[in-house]
């Protein structure tokens, strides 16, 4: 049975033309100490789905109109805001994307960490500052005791990514979504972020759902990955499956824009066309303008998410034989 | 970086007062005086001197804390401001007070209630504010609270009672911006990134509103406090004419009818003096309030 | 929430990019105004004020300047609307003649007041340099100068009088629209160059001085609509003290400061011109807040 079970997510925005739905009834599972990466163009959707998962979607404008969202038996759409408030932090944290920016400027970064324990773990501020300090440790930041007194504004980029881990990984929490914790980073830093990843992978025991747009992320650090495109989850099967022998043409696409280092390439791939913006989706399947593979029945129909092989999905009338499907 | 700020106001200060034609003298004289009692006068208060000497003569004694001799009245001009300072900083500082309160909270409350009809009202009440002419608004309320429920003195000065309506007024007008820029300043604090990080974390609504929004939002708003300072010490002036208080303002109006220069000068130099100082203080609350500041 | 209705929707072929003609830029606005009420609510005051001031001889039921002291101080009813004041002098008469000069004051003072901060603010982010250093230390000093003080003692300077105020309002304003110029002038100097250095020199300068010109001018017009407001404020406050327009004339100020001797024996004469000016500078407000509301939309998009 799994940790994390979304089923049918759907999304809607109201804006100044009209009412806005970006995501189109995803589903995907996550299983206890699995990491689950989802990948995706900017604009697929991700991120919101990050923030929907622990219902955060309405301080940003958005409703949730359909779906469930199981989370250690429990749906949590049916939880009330208060309720939700000891989920989150306590057993689904997040790692936001942007760590320049997520961090309250006025306080002490320490104090930023503490804020979770004493109100999840209700410990009081001399136990939960050593606990602090020890997650700061932990995180290989040296000098973990003058750093709980910093500012954010007084580290860099790389620490105070750290420091957003800490917070995240504070309570123990069983989920973890890190929306594109390494998006931000200069390189070198996106290294040492996905060691430490790694390490704590281990050593906590948390599953993580990885939100992401990079592919060698993905390969690092998960054991699964889903594939979004304009809202949809359009493959998705063991990190290694995917890799080997994409199914649907965007993964496809996706993994031949790969830069090879081995071979001699005059072009570098890409895939024509752009992402559809969520007010103009196209009808019937929402890859057909940029797909090689199109047919008559892409144009007016969406394929379903369906099980060619063990634990692999993928959503592409290829793969729908005549009226079965399979 | 104050002393030369003050130094080229005081000079503009001067240099306009002395643009004015006609001549103070001028007042003092009866009808019909002989033109030798006009001359003595000129002599006498050193107005024959050239003007870059004159400026040079009052500036100095500025600083020894001489302000001249106020022409109308035979009294010393730093004697007269001093008497009357008290009130005027005494409005001042509960204007400023009652309108930083009012406005905040009202601006606070209008945003947390965001596209709610408490929202509504209190735009509307905090445009209102701006649109109100300070003096007007005075005499509305010394018509209501003074005259027909009889609870303030019309006028006068020295005791709390008398400080209520000419501090509300001030405080009520001046509070409208400060609501709006409060509600404005919550409202885009609340988008920011770091607001979805702590609401992440499981953290009660009331106390990311308080600790994390309000917070962060005091900032830009403790840049008004100087802006507003300025502002009320302005209104100040219609206000003690308007509630009859015998403050710096009143002086500084009735001296420009007499162009008395000496009060003139003096009291606009004193009330830029609090400007200023207002504005540095208004920078110290900033630097304490911006940890990014505070320590680079 | 209700769905807007779209007028044409263009169905998106492969590649295709949606291309903003200036044409459709103006649909916007003209579409965003009609929804945004504060902005409508304004325009319809601020019609009024002006229907008023253009039409005052045929609104008004006797002129400003006709006394009849048997009739002084009545309170409002049906042969006088608004009372008399205490000259006997009809104050319905006087509000709508009064709306002239408020509407003189506003638009003349903020006219000279944005030309004067147009030129040094051009001039100042122009040139750079110590020039322009120099203009905004004295921009920082006027700014913080109280703006009653300042105009206060420029009218004593002057010497009392309706134009005097006019000048000493425009003289006090200016540096809200010098900065705003500057600003706007300086971040578009950055991206001057950087199209220069960019391009192969195919651009042509002016077509960028239309373009982006009319993009600095916005927030100078909302400034100036809310600044409309602040002048005819200013012009009652300096009024009020004496210093304004000298009687006859019937400028709201100026009634105010009469109906103050009045208060208690005839409280409407200092009551209803006060209602009148926090109207009009009511539209004011709404007016400009309404625009930049809309302008800000449209930038964001």
């Amino acid at each position: 049975m799994s940790l994390l079970e979304v089923n049918g997510l759907k999304l809607r925005f109201h804006s100044l033309d009209g009412p806005v739905e970006p995501l189109n009834g995803i589903n995907f599972q996550l299983e206890k100490g699995e990491v689950l990466g989802l990948v995706g163009e900017t604009g697929c959707g991700k991120s919101i789905t990050a923030k929907s998962v622990i219902k955060l979607i309405s301080y940003s404008g958005g409703e949730i109109i359909n779906g469930t969202i199981i989370f250690d038996n429990e749906d949590l759409l049916s939880k009330s805001e208060k309720e939700m408030q000891k989920i989150r932090g306590a057993k689904i944290s997040l790692i936001s994307q942007d760590p320049m920016t997520s961090l309250d400027p006025v306080y002490r970064v320490g104090d930023q960490i503490i804020e979770a324990i004493q109100v999840h773990k209700k410990l009081h501020y001399k136990e939960a500052k050593k606990e602090a300090v020890e997650l700061i440790r932990l995180m290989g930041i040296p000098l973990p005791k003058k750093v709980f007194y910093q500012y954010p504004h007084e580290l860099s980029g790389g620490m105070k990514q750290r420091i957003i881990i800490a917070i995240a990984l504070s309570c123990d929490p069983a989920l973890v979504i890190a929306d594109e914790p390494t998006t931000a980073l200069d390189v070198t830093i996106q290294a040492q972020i996905i060691n430490l990843f790694t390490k704590l992978i281990n050593k906590f025991q948390s599953s993580f759902l990885l939100i992401t747009h990079d592919l060698g992320v993905v390969a690092q650090m998960c054991d699964s990955v889903a594939i979004m495109y304009a809202g949809n989850i359009v493959e998705k099967g063991p990190v290694r499956k995917i890799f080997h022998s994409p199914k649907h043409p965007y993964t496809e696409g996706l993994l031949q824009c790969i830069p090879k280092m081995d071979k001699k390439q005059k072009k570098l791939n890409a895939i024509p066309g752009s992402v559809p913006h969520p007010r103009n989706f196209p009808t019937g399947c929402r890859f057909y303008p940029r797909c090689q593979y199109v047919m008559k029945k892409c144009l007016s129909q969406q394929p379903e998410l369906i099980e060619i092989d063990n634990e692999h999905f993928v959503a592409c009338f290829r793969y729908f034989k005549n009226s079965d499907g399979e | 970086m104050m002393i030369p700020v003050f130094i080229l106001c005081s000079m503009i200060i001067f240099l306009i007062l002395h643009l004015v034609p006609g001549n103070p003298v001028d007042n003092l004289l009866h009808p019909g005086s002989p033109p030798e009692a006009r001359e003595q006068l000129i002599k006498e208060y050193g107005l024959d001197k050239p003007i870059y000497q004159q400026y040079i003569i009052w500036l100095t004694n500025v600083f020894k804390g001489n302000l001249g001799v106020s022409i109308t009245e035979q009294r010393s001009v730093s004697e007269l401001l001093l008497l009357k300072m008290p009130n005027t900083i005494v409005l001042g500082v509960a204007s400023l007070l009652i309108s930083f309160i009012l406005g905040v909270t009202l601006g606070a409350v209008s945003a947390i209630k965001q596209n709610t009809i408490v929202d509504y009202v209190g735009m509307v009440i905090a445009l209102l504010g701006v649109s109100v002419p300070t003096f007007w608004l005075g005499l509305m309320l010394m018509l209501i609270f003074s005259v027909n429920l009889g609870w303030f003195p019309i006028s006068g000065y020295g005791d709390l009672k008398s400080l209520v309506l000419p501090a509300f007024t001030l405080g009520l007008a001046g509070a409208g911006l400060i609501a709006r820029i409060t509600r404005a300043s919550m409202l885009e604090i609340a988008q920011k990134d770091y607001i979805a990080i702590v609401r992440a974390k499981g953290i009660s609504n009331t106390q990311v509103i308080i600790k994390h929004i309000f917070r962060n939002a005091l900032i830009p708003i403790i840049t008004l406090l100087g802006l507003r300072l300025g502002w009320i010490i302005g209104g100040a002036v219609t206000i003690e004419i308007v509630f009859n208080r015998p403050g710096v303002g009143r002086l500084l109006a009735n001296s420009l009818f007499r162009r008395d220069y000496p009060v003139i000068q003096g009291a606009l130099l004193i009330l830029i003096f609090a400007v200023m100082v207002g504005n540095l203080i208004a920078d110290i609350l900033y630097a304490y309030a911006d940890p990014q500041i505070r320590y680079n | 929430m209700q769905q807007n209705i779209r007028r044409s929707k263009k169905k998106l072929k492969l590649n295709e990019e949606k291309q903003y003609t200036p044409r459709n830029k103006s649909r916007i606005i003209l579409l965003k105004f009609k929804k945004n009420k504060m902005a409508i609510i304004g325009l319809a005051i601020i019609s009024i004020l002006i229907f008023t001031g253009i039409f005052a001889n045929f609104i008004a039921p006797q002129s400003y300047r006709e006394q009849n002291l048997s009739l002084k101080n009545q309170s409002p009813s049906t042969d006088f609307w608004f009372g008399t004041d205490e000259f006997g002098r009809c104050i319905f008469s006087r509000i709508v003649y009064g709306a002239r000069i408020s509407l003189k004051v506003g638009i003349i003072s903020t006219g000279i007041s944005v030309l004067i901060g147009i030129i040094i603010g051009s001039i100042s982010a122009y040139y750079g340099g110590f020039l322009d250093q120099i203009l905004v230390v004295v921009m920082d000093v006027m700014w913080a100068f109280p703006t009653i003080l300042l105009s206060l003692i420029i009218v004593a300077i002057i010497g009392a009088s309706l134009n005097s105020v006019i000048i000493a309002i425009a003289l006090s304003y200016w540096v809200q629209y010098a900065r705003l110029i500057r600003g706007q002038i300086l971040s578009l100097k950055n991206e001057l160059y950087i199209e220069v250095i960019r391009s192969l020199g195919a651009n042509d300068s002016t077509i960028l001085w239309k373009h982006l010109l009319p993009n600095a001018i916005i927030p100078v017009v909302v400034a100036a609509t809310l600044g409309m407001g602040s002048a005819i404020v200013l012009e009652a406050t300096l009024s009020f003290l004496g210093m304004g327009a000298q009687p006859p004339t019937p400028s709201w100020g100026s009634m105010l400061s009469n109906g103050r001797t009045y208060l208690f024996i005839a409280p409407w004469s200092a009551i209803i011109p006060g209602i009148a000016t926090i109207i009009t500078v009511l539209g004011f407000n709404l007016l400009g807040d309404g625009l930049r509301d809309i302008m800000d939309i449209k930038m964001k998009e």
